[in-house]
This record gives structure tokens, C-alpha cells and sequence, in this order.
């Protein structure tokens, strides 16, 4: 089963607007791309066309690995605003 | 609550921490209001896991009579694996349903619990409330700003959980740093309770919990982990984020639970599950020597905000420490109610009952553990030594020979290397 699948399963609702945002001259300049590997959900990924690194935060489950493990702190990250993002139904 | 009106504490998070606190306040006629991000309590959080009830018996009996729990856990494990095999110490034993000593629990439930106890004691308790920052006045917090508005309150307690904006923005902690975190995944899947019970030969209420040390977490320090609920099971991994660079390209988390369920081990016991959430949470692993400040004169943290969280390999103890924490700064807050809730003299009241409690002495005294469990000996030399010198006992080979007890230990001996394995041994003794 794919992250994907799994994501789908979980109570959630997506704002339009992410709640993450990534310093884009900072990602170019890294050399680990760590917070690929790290995120649980797997929304960081490298766009083809560009080799940008991209984050799609719809899924997210805002345990804020990404912006521990980011060694140029290149992720601001903040709680999704009231009424949105991850809803654990169980926890 | 924009009129202006001051509360006696303001509680941020509605967590088990945050509404332990807001429950022995309100109990004792303070005015209290828990602010939480989520809808509702519970939303944004997520455990293993387990609840140690006996360190909670005289803090929160009340406050936990008649709450949620899942199963009792009568059965621990555990499991050192390798390949496709494993061996596992295991202890049964028949603590029972009137004397549990600690508990499987589901967070949205049981946070939901606890707010509903707080609101009988009128605690206001208010869903979709996220605090941006806090109000300084007069060299002292003096309340929080929520969605533009001004909540003032003589004291706040910040019950924010692990990434605590709030200690950061007090200057408590600098950043969170990589070494000192667990990066936890779960997933809960159903199964029917007859069939829990059958398969973990236990009788209904109760439950197991096992734990995974070696190739399921690819030999990095952390582990997996399984507790039975009533009606379904929480399984997933815990690895020590600063580990995470030493992974593989490919290897994602989710990869990591699946190659875990799918283990010959554990796939028997949760055949024919349905997967119904996938979460993930971190975990504040740096213990004693990690621990922040405790608060500035009008804010006292509490929980994982504070780091109270404690592993000692055989125990994984946050929520008792959480719901201890939060009663004990309440107490400390009581003291002072003729007085100044926000002074100075309250925030060292506090971090002095804290720091004599079992909560920040159980730390101290396992200050060692986070250093000795980053030893990955512990996950890739012994078991897969172990499971090797075992299955060696219990084979036969063709020409008809099995492999006597001596040289099975000596080939252990070699692949673990005598005098390390001492000084490994030693260092865990001394935990």
C-alpha cells in the first residue's frame, strides 16, 4: 500500500493556502534533500522539470519533522490554521 | 472571552497534560480556559501506546475514574529480530483487571474524555483556537493572543506538545534539535476483539504490548512497536531523527511499517486487518540532560512541551509524566492564589516540586539512557548474534551434526567481540 493510499484513509481537511513554506535559494543549495527521505507523509519530492524541491502540504500530518531535520532551516512551518489540516479520528 | 475579562490561567493544548492541569485548577475554583488548535481535544494528537497508571493513582484517581482505556496490558515482549527470524523475552502476568498497572488508550478518545471531566468543572475547554503568541507585560506573560484577540490571564501554562512554539518564543529552547527527537509513525488497524484475544491469548479487557529491536528499523537506533486496543491495534516504528540521513534514497517510513507488518513474526497476529488512519508524531527522547528551563515568571510548561518524556529502552513513559506534570503545576499555581499567580516565586515553586517529584527524578536517574540507546550495537550486532547462536542450537544439519552449545557461544562471542559486548553490557546495567 502506498503512502498515498494510507493518507487517503485519515480525517483531514486541506486549506488552500500551505501551511509550509520552503526557502527555495536555500533548497538549491542543498546537498542532503533530508526532508524527502524524512517525512512520514512523502510530500517532499523533486519537481523533474526544474529539480526544485517541492511540498505538497495537503496530507500533511503536522508532526514537524521536516523542520527539525532541515539543516539550512529552510522550512517555516506553522500550525495549519483553526478548522483545517489533520483530524485523528482514533490518535 | 475577547471582553477583556481576566482569567486566573489560560492552558494552551488539550492534551492530556494541558487538561490535567485545567482539571485540578477548575476542581479548586479557578477560573480556566484550555485553548486547543484542533476541533477538538484529542485531534492533533497521537500515542503509541500506553498509559502507567500506579505514578497517577493519588495525582489524577479521580480525574481517571471511569476513563477510556482499551486493554490492560497483562502480556509485555520483547522481540529481537533478524531476517526472517526472531526470540523474545516475554512476561505474562495476571496484574488483572483490579489492580492494572497500565493501560492501551487512544488518544481522541481519551483527550475527549478528560475535556468533558474539565468542562464538568467548568474549565472552558474551546476547540479551533490556535495561539500565536504570547502577551508580555511588565517583564512577565500575562496571556496569549488567539486569531487576533487578546486572552489575558494571570498564568499560562503551555501544554503545547512537542514542538512548543511557545517555549521557543520564551526563549526557552532555542530549536528542537534532530539528536533528541523520536520520529514516530503508527498506523491503527482494525481487527475484531475476539480475535485479538485469541491471538494474544488474553481475555477480553486485557492486552498486550511488544516491542521490536534490530532489522525492523534497518538497524538504526529506535524500534517497532505493537499495544492491542479493544477493537484494533497500534503498530508502527520510532526511529531517532538524526538517524534518518543514514537511510536509503528509496526507504520511506510508510515502506518501513509495511516491511514490519509483513514480517513472518508479527503478520500471523493482525491477518485480515483493515487500515483506518496513518499518523505520525515526534517524541522529545533527549531525557534529563535535554530538559528546557521550566518556564518564565507567567508561563510554566508542562508535558511533552517541557521534554518530560522518558525511554529507557524497556520503558516508554510520556503521558504519566504529562498528566503529573500538569497536576503539579496546578498545585504550585493553587499556592500561590491569594497571591500572584504569574510572579517569579510560583514559577520556582513550581520547578522545585517538579524537579522533586518522580517525574524529573525518574529522568535524572536515567539521564545515561539516550546516550546508551543511540548505541546501534544495540540494534545491528546483537540481534541478529542472538537470533544467529539460536537458530545454530535448534538445527540440524545435512551430514546429520547440530552445533554444540560451546562453539554456538563462541561464534557469538566472536561476532559481538567479548570485551565489547562487556562494555555494553556494563553501560546498560548501570541505566
Amino acid at each position: 500500500m502506498k503512502v498515498e493510499e494510507k493518507l487517503a484513509l485519515n480525517a483531514i481537511k486541506n486549506h488552500d493556502e500551505s501551511h509550509i513554506v520552503l526557502d527555495e535559494e536555500a533548497c538549491v543549495r542543498c546537498e542532503t534533500r533530508i526532508c524527502i527521505r524524512a517525512c512520514p507523509a512523502g510530500l517532499y519530492s523533486v519537481e523533474p522539470a526544474t529539480n526544485k524541491v517541492i511540498v505538497d502540504h495537503s496530507g500533511c500530518l503536522e508532526c514537524g519533522t521536516c523542520m527539525v531535520i532541515c539543516p539550512l532551516d529552510a522550512v517555516t512551518w506553522r500550525y495549519p490554521d483553526p478548522g483545517y489540516g489533520i483530524r485523528y479520528r482514533h490518535g | 472571552m475577547s471582553d477583556g475579562e481576566e482569567l486566573d490561567v489560560v492552558v494552551v493544548g488539550a492534551g492530556c497534560a494541558g487538561l490535567a492541569c485545567a482539571y485540578e485548577l477548575a476542581s479548586n475554583g479557578l477560573t480556566v480556559a484550555v485553548c486547543e488548535r484542533g476541533d477538538v481535544a484529542g485531534a492533533k494528537n497521537l500515542t503509541g501506546g500506553r498509559l502507567y497508571l500506579e505514578p497517577l493513582k493519588d495525582l489524577c484517581g479521580d480525574l481517571l475514574e471511569g476513563a477510556p482505556f482499551e486493554r490492560t496490558i497483562v502480556s509485555e515482549s520483547i522481540v529481537l529480530t533478524h531476517g526472517d527470524a526472531s526470540t523474545n523475552i516475554r512476561l505474562d502476568h495476571a496484574s488483572g483487571e483490579d489492580r492494572p498497572h497500565s493501560a492501551t488508550v487512544l488518544r481522541a478518545k481519551f483527550d475527549q474524555f478528560l475535556a468533558d471531566r474539565a468542562g464538568e468543572k467548568e474549565a472552558f475547554v474551546m476547540g479551533e483556537q490556535r495561539v500565536d503568541e504570547l502577551i508580555r507585560e511588565d517583564g512577565k506573560v500575562a496571556g496569549v493572543m488567539v486569531g487576533g484577540e487578546e486572552v489575558r490571564a494571570k498564568v499560562v501554562v503551555a501544554a503545547d506538545g512537542v514542538l512548543s512554539f511557545l517555549a521557543r518564543e520564551a526563549g526557552l529552547r532555542k530549536s528542537r534539535e534532530p539528536r533528541h527527537l523520536g520520529v514516530g509513525v503508527k498506523e491503527l488497524i482494525k481487527l475484531d476483539a475476539s480475535v485479538i484475544e485469541e491471538r494474544f491469548n488474553v481475555a477480553p479487557g486485557q492486552g498486550a504490548a511488544r516491542m521490536y529491536l534490530g532489522d525492523v528499523t534497518d538497524g538504526l537506533p529506535g524500534g517497532g512497536f505493537l499495544y492491542t486496543n479493544k477493537d484494533s491495534i497500534s503498530i508502527g516504528v520510532v526511529v531517532q531523527m538524526d538517524e534518518l540521513e543514514q537511510r536509503g534514497e528509496e526507504d520511506t517510513f510508510s515502506d518501513l511499517i509495511t516491511r514490519f507488518k509483513e514480517r513472518p513474526d508479527v503478520a500471523p497476529l493482525i491477518r485480515g486487518y483493515e487500515l483506518v488512519e496513518y499518523g505520525a508524531h515526534l517524541i522529545p527522547e533527549g531525557g534529563f540532560d535535554a530538559l528546557p528551563e521550566l518556564g518564565i515568571p507567567g508561563l510554566l510548561l508542562v508535558g511533552d512541551a517541557a521534554g518530560l518524556v522518558l525511554n529507557t529502552g524497556n520503558l516508554l513513559r510520556g503521558m504519566d509524566l504529562a498528566m503529573a506534570s500538569g497536576v503539579i503545576a496546578a498545585r504550585s499555581i493553587l499556592e500561590f492564589r491569594e497571591g500572584d499567580l504569574g510572579s517569579p516565586e510560583c514559577l520556582e515553586h513550581y520547578k522545585k516540586t517538579l524537579t522533586n517529584s518522580f517525574v524529573i527524578e525518574e529522568m535524572r536517574a536515567h539521564r545515561k539512557a539516550p546516550n546508551i540507546l543511540s548505541n546501534e550495537r544495540i540494534y545491528k550486532v546483537y540481534p541478529p548474534a542472538v537470533v544467529d547462536m539460536l537458530r545454530s542450537l535448534f538445527e540440524v544439519d545435512e551430514k546429520g551434526e547440530g552445533v554444540p552449545v560451546k562453539r554456538a557461544f563462541k561464534e557469538m562471542r566472536r561476532t559481538v567481540g567479548t570485551w565489547a559486548a562487556m562494555r555494553d553490557i556494563m553501560r546498560i546495567l548501570k541505566l
